[in-house]
């Protein structure tokens, strides 16, 4: 009788157990289905190109028609023309986009074509408010050794401070026909309006990277 | 109990990671802003507004919305009925007896904001003066809180401060303006406080481009 309850119990905490099991292996299949869902959202990320600079950003080669853009990035939207009247430049972001790059997750990631519809420039960009300054100076630190460490010195580089916090730091390779920025500045939209005319101050910090393409203006094909 | 509570430490990360749909309730009493409402009737942001999605026709909304109505409020007969702007016209319509409440506080009314027939964009907020007095300044952190806390670190920031001869004039004393906005995907959420010495004002306004380029038939 002892016996019998004690394997009635141990049947018990077998069934439970397995039970556990059961609810962790379907959350696992779950989690792994959506994100494998979400990976093909994405155009494929494994099958991302990774384009090195000379070529391209991500899937995207330099000079790339839009239509063909299209083709590779389904999910590319027109986002803003500038400047917004007579446009030079066509912004489009990606809707399921993997911000991460670089070693950074940024919040926003561009792909700018041409008027005429060329790929020319890929940026990303990051904004920080004013409490969150050292972070901010970090990561443009480190991003600003690794493509020193990568392409060499800037062609040029700069660091301006405005009541403690960056002006603008700034730093801009030219590498052949393609060049990388590396930007962190200060958001100037506090404004006190007098009748002597407007002030104004920080409100936050921006930090972009671009990589931009003489390729997508046609421009490396003139010698 | 310490093996339940192993599981559930395993399975925490998993369950943390998986998506969940941050909505936004207009017609049922929400006490943290936008939700999430698991309700079928309340959209993600980034697909539209309590149950209208972005670009919706007015005829389509009405069947949704049976009692929309076209606002008769004193600001959208001043500034917006029937003037044609550089996108077309604008047209605001409101609900009978909504209720939405973020960040503990009611807004109302809900406008819900179309051009060109097109569903493009919602505001509301809460105004204070002399006869309701109320603490602008509370009301506005609370709603930021609670935006901050579904959406984080927001977009932009701003202030204005009007302390020119005209504003002193017209309106007793400084102006000053706060405004924080956030970007989600094609959508912005901007909350703004407007502080005058007799007169103030919380508003928040959701954009969509989404509805704004279908509105203006631009491919995207």
């Amino acid at each position: 009788m002892q016996r019998g309850k004690r394997g009635n119990a141990m049947i018990e905490v077998m069934g439970k157990r397995a039970f556990l099991n059961a609810v962790m292996v379907a959350v696992l299949l779950l989690f792994i289905s959506e994100n494998a869902g979400s990976a093909n959202g994405q155009g494929g990320l494994a099958e991302e190109r990774n384009y090195n600079l000379a070529e391209g950003f991500r899937s995207l080669k330099w000079g790339a028609q839009l239509a063909d853009a299209k083709k590779i990035y389904p999910d590319l939207l027109f986002v803003e023309q500038i400047p917004r009247t007579d446009p030079k430049y066509l912004y489009y972001r990606r809707k399921n986009e993997n911000k991460t790059f670089s070693g950074l997750e940024w919040d926003r990631i561009m792909y700018v074509f041409t008027k005429s519809k060329d790929f020319v420039s890929a940026d990303a960009e990051t904004r920080f408010e004013l409490e969150d300054k050292d972070k901010a100076i970090a990561q443009y630190n480190d991003l600003y050794q690794k493509i020193t460490a990568k392409y060499g010195k800037p062609f040029h580089a700069e660091k301006t401070d405005e009541k403690g916090y960056p002006f603008l730091y700034s730093g801009i390779w030219h590498i052949g026909s393609e060049s990388v920025s590396l930007d962190l500045g200060s958001i100037n939209d506090n404004k006190i309006y007098k009748d002597s005319g407007v002030e104004s101050e920080i409100s936050m910090l921006e930090f972009k990277l671009g990589m931009y393409s003489d390729k997508g203006e046609g421009k490396a094909l003139d010698f | 109990m310490k093996k339940m509570r192993a599981y559930f430490l395993f399975l925490l990360p998993f369950l943390l990671l998986s998506p969940i749909p941050l909505s936004t309730g207009a017609d049922v009493t929400v006490n943290e802003a936008f939700g999430p409402i698991r309700n079928e009737r309340n959209l993600s942001i980034v697909d539209g507004f309590a149950a209208l999605k972005w670009g919706v026709s007015v005829e389509d909304a009405h069947k949704i919305y049976p009692d929309l109505r076209e606002d008769s409020s004193k600001f959208y007969t001043q500034y917006y009925k029937g003037k044609k702007g550089p996108d077309g016209v604008y047209v605001f319509y409101v609900r009978n007896n909504e209720n939405l409440r973020v960040g503990g506080h009611s807004l109302e009314p809900i406008e819900y904001r179309f051009l060109q027939g097109k569903f493009v964009a919602v505001g509301m907020g809460v105004s204070c003066d002399e006869d309701t007095p109320c603490n602008t300044e509370a009301i506005y952190q609370d709603i930021v809180k609670a935006i901050r806390k579904i959406y984080g670190k927001p977009y932009n920031l701003a202030s204005r401060t009007y302390q020119d001869d005209a504003t002193v004039s017209k309106t007793g004393g400084i102006e000053k303006v706060q405004e924080i906005e956030w970007k989600i995907e094609d959508e912005t959420i901007t909350v703004s406080k407007s502080v005058e010495p007799k007169f103030s004002s919380i508003d928040i306004f959701i954009f969509s481009y989404q509805g704004y380029f279908s509105a203006t038939g631009q491919e995207r």
